[in-house]
């Protein structure tokens, strides 16, 4: 009897299964594609994730006529799919369309020949050109573009208005140059108002990355990062003085931090109302909702640069989408058009409106999102957005420009600032780190 | 005279038994090591992902010539690494043994101090992680507070400053032998209680017993928690990744986190130094090992 049961058992089991792959037979049909993206998070814990995914389901159901297009959220985050990526590569294998953040899987992918060049898709449209804005310059390495994405980081920075007038200072949307930061900063300390909490990375980082863009020859000195031979040049000397002199020196030690991931502390006391600048994102717009500082003090600006009037800001697009190119034609022209759809203006204005983040594209009308969105922190990252895009100067981060002696550099800055190094010292090491990797 | 067999059912039992053990042996353990040691002698990092490149016999030791004459970052990891695998032996062994030795006496709450002493050891090294991170916060850290009473404002920032951070790192693993301390009691509570009655007969004091009788007794345990514990130092790993990441200045890096950094930390994916560091990290274990056992003749009992 038990087993009659079993093989009656199995055998609907087998009938079900087959029932579902003639389902499944109708839709294979249809080319499909997976896509993996690392936006897991729940919506109470992280609202951007939730539209992200509205965003790519949207997508995926305007095309189910024209090919099947699987969503996949991987819940190990862009970190995960980058480490899952590398997995794939030993064997040979790669994700069919991955959203890779920050994670640089490019050098190695292409390497492996595994990834897909978007260049001859881009240059023969004009307006997805237009949409990946400076992902197209920036990811352009040996006339070939692996990656784009819809959303970057641009990085300004954002000042406590209060605090200025307490001091009697000039506030940032006015600087001229670089020196009026140096008047400014002095100023605050004379009020004894702390001008700014750094740490042994990010926020330090940044200002380092947009000093360099201070001048012709120091932004092209910078511009070559990637394949920086010697740190021994006059105007990193320079960034490096400036960065001890004019800013480490300025703060005490209980405002800088060691860095890390859990090293929020500047952000911390800047939102608290205790330093005047914080160096981060124009996503941080959102930490300036309910803020012990006053929302109403606090404003977005971009850096000075020693060109009178002139302006930088740091964009940098990541690494983002990344196709296969083991894919066949329909699969590739299918995952075109996602990038296409998620680098046109509606997503790019989307994006923004919902407090996601900065999107590269040049086609974004932000005098009319401005009076679109309604929240007071949705309109300070929209004004944040339109200053990094009409910089004068628009510079990849630290990191994206040097490459592992990122971490290397911001190892010095403590050194820095108590005094144990000096910036000769810090190229010399940086030069030893070169020549032990090269 | 009738020759042996080498095969007979018993022994086929035997290796059909033996063999999944074996089998997963060479597949988790030999192969991947023979591995490090062969890529070792190779170039392998991003351009060439798939397929490592042997470097020829006239360049046979380059990845080994480069990291001890060129890479400050691999010769800080190395001197930091032996010298947290020195203090959990000077200090985190005596110290534990001592814990050990009072609790020994049962006195009056050693059930409970026992169990505290445990809890760092089974509550995940993320979690002591972020109490340390907390902990030397330059601005409301409990360490910064405690510097300013004694130093006013020197506003110390520990995790900042490499020679502080060094002992920052060390402080967050090294007073925590609660697993070597439960190893070493239960040695003391196998001894002969006998022995102690003899002893006390003949008039010997507690101090008397500890070191004639329970301390000889106790050496290959005190050998082998030695070894857990020195081996521990020379992994050192998680601490320095949630603590301070290998920083200030590199002055926080082991040579696990060199591993890390320099074969999955980097967009460069330099496999081959990584794993000609694992080398070292693995020559130094065996070495270690050995020193340890031969020390406190670990498999020699009294």
């Amino acid at each position: 009897m038990k087993l009659k049961k079993c093989i009656a058992l199995s055998l609907t089991t087998a009938l079900t299964a087959s029932m579902g792959m003639t389902v499944y037979a109708a839709d294979s049909e249809l080319p499909t594609i997976t896509f993996t993206h690392g936006y897991y998070h729940d919506a109470s814990e992280w609202p951007a994730a939730a539209e992200m995914r509205a965003i790519y389901d949207e997508f995926a159901e305007a095309h189910k006529d024209e090919f099947n297009f699987v969503v996949k959220a991987d819940e190990t985050g862009a970190e995960g799919i980058y480490n899952t990526a590398l997995n794939d590569l030993s064997i040979g294998e790669f994700y069919d369309i991955a959203d890779f953040g920050g994670w640089d899987i490019v050098p190695v992918a292409s390497a492996s020949d595994a990834i897909l060049d978007l260049k001859p898709y881009l240059d023969e449209d004009a307006d997805f050109k237009a949409g990946v804005g400076v992902c197209y310059d920036q990811n352009l390495t040996d006339d070939k573009i692996y990656s784009v994405r819809e959303q970057i980081e641009g990085v300004g920075f954002w000042y406590n208005q209060a605090l200025f007038e307490k001091a009697g200072a000039q506030t940032p949307d006015q600087w001229q140059t670089w020196e009026d930061f140096d008047t400014a900063v002095d100023k605050l300390c004379e009020a004894e108002i702390m001008p700014f909490g750094l740490n042994a990375g990010w926020p330090t980082n940044i200002l380092l990355a947009a000093y360099s863009q201070r001048n012709e020859t120091s932004r092209a000195f910078y511009l070559n990062g990637k394949s920086v031979e010697s740190f021994n040049d006059d105007t990193f000397r320079e960034s490096l003085a400036f960065m001890q002199d004019k800013v480490l020196k300025k703060i005490d030690a209980a405002n800088f931090g060691p860095g890390g991931d859990d090293d929020e502390q500047y952000r911390t006391d800047f939102f608290d109302g205790k330093t005047a600048m914080l160096f981060n994102g124009v996503w941080d717009a959102g930490g300036a909702a309910d803020c012990g500082a006053g929302i109403e003090n606090i404003k977005p600006a971009v850096f000075p640069t020693d060109e009178s009037g002139k302006k930088a800001a740091l964009l940098s697009g990541g690494t983002g989408l990344v196709v296969s190119n083991k894919l066949d034609e329909a699969q590739t022209n299918a995952c075109i058009e996602f990038i296409k759809y998620m680098t046109s203006p509606e997503i790019a204005s989307r994006i923004i409106e919902k407090g996601i983040g900065m999107a590269p594209g040049e086609n974004v009308n932000y005098d009319e999102l401005l009076n679109k969105v309604e929240t007071d922190d949705a309109k300070l990252l929209v004004q944040a957005c339109q200053l990094c895009q009409n910089a004068d100067y628009q510079a990849l981060g630290l990191g994206n420009t040097f490459g592992d002696a990122e971490a290397e550099i911001q190892g010095k800055y403590a050194g820095l600032m108590d005094g144990t190094k000096t910036p000769d010292d810090v190229i010399e090491e940086l030069d030893g780190f070169l020549a032990a990797f090269e | 005279m009738q020759k042996k067999k080498f095969f007979t059912k018993k022994s086929g039992f035997i290796c059909a038994f033996l063999a999944p053990g074996i089998l997963l042996f060479l597949i988790i353990y030999a192969y991947p090591l023979i591995n490090i040691f062969a890529t070792s002698f190779s170039r392998w990092n991003y351009k060439n992902f798939q397929s490592p490149e042997f470097l020829g016999w006239d360049n046979l030791f380059d990845n080994y010539i480069k990291m001890f004459t060129l890479d400050v970052n691999f010769k800080m990891a190395l001197i930091n690494t032996i010298k947290w695998v020195v203090l959990t032996m000077v200090i985190q062994i005596p110290f534990t043994l001592l814990v050990a030795l009072v609790l020994a006496r049962k006195p009056r709450g050693w059930k409970f101090t026992r169990n505290m002493f445990i809890i760092p050891n089974i509550i995940s090294t993320a979690a002591i992680g972020l109490i340390f991170l907390n902990l030397y916060n330059p601005s409301r850290g409990i360490v910064t507070e405690i510097f300013n009473k004694l130093m006013p404002g020197s506003n110390i920032s520990v995790l900042a400053n490499g020679n502080y951070a060094f002992w920052g790192v060390t402080f967050s693993f090294i007073l925590f032998g609660g697993s070597s301390c439960l190893l070493l009691l239960t040695q003391i509570f196998s001894i002969d209680t006998g022995i102690y009655e003899a002893a006390r007969v003949d008039g010997a004091s507690p101090w008397q017993i500890d070191r004639k009788i329970v301390l000889p007794l106790m050496r290959p345990m005190i050998g082998t928690v030695s070894v857990m514990a020195a081996n521990y130092g020379l992994l050192l790993y998680n601490e320095i990744a949630l603590i301070t990441g290998g920083g200030p200045d590199n002055a926080t890096f082991s040579l696990s986190y060199y591993i890390y950094r320099t074969a999955l930390g980097s967009t460069k994916l330099n496999f081959a130094r990584g794993n000609t560091a694992g080398v070292i990290q693995f020559i130094l274990g065996i070495l270690l090992v050995g020193f340890i056992n031969k020390a406190f003749r670990t498999n020699q009992a009294d």
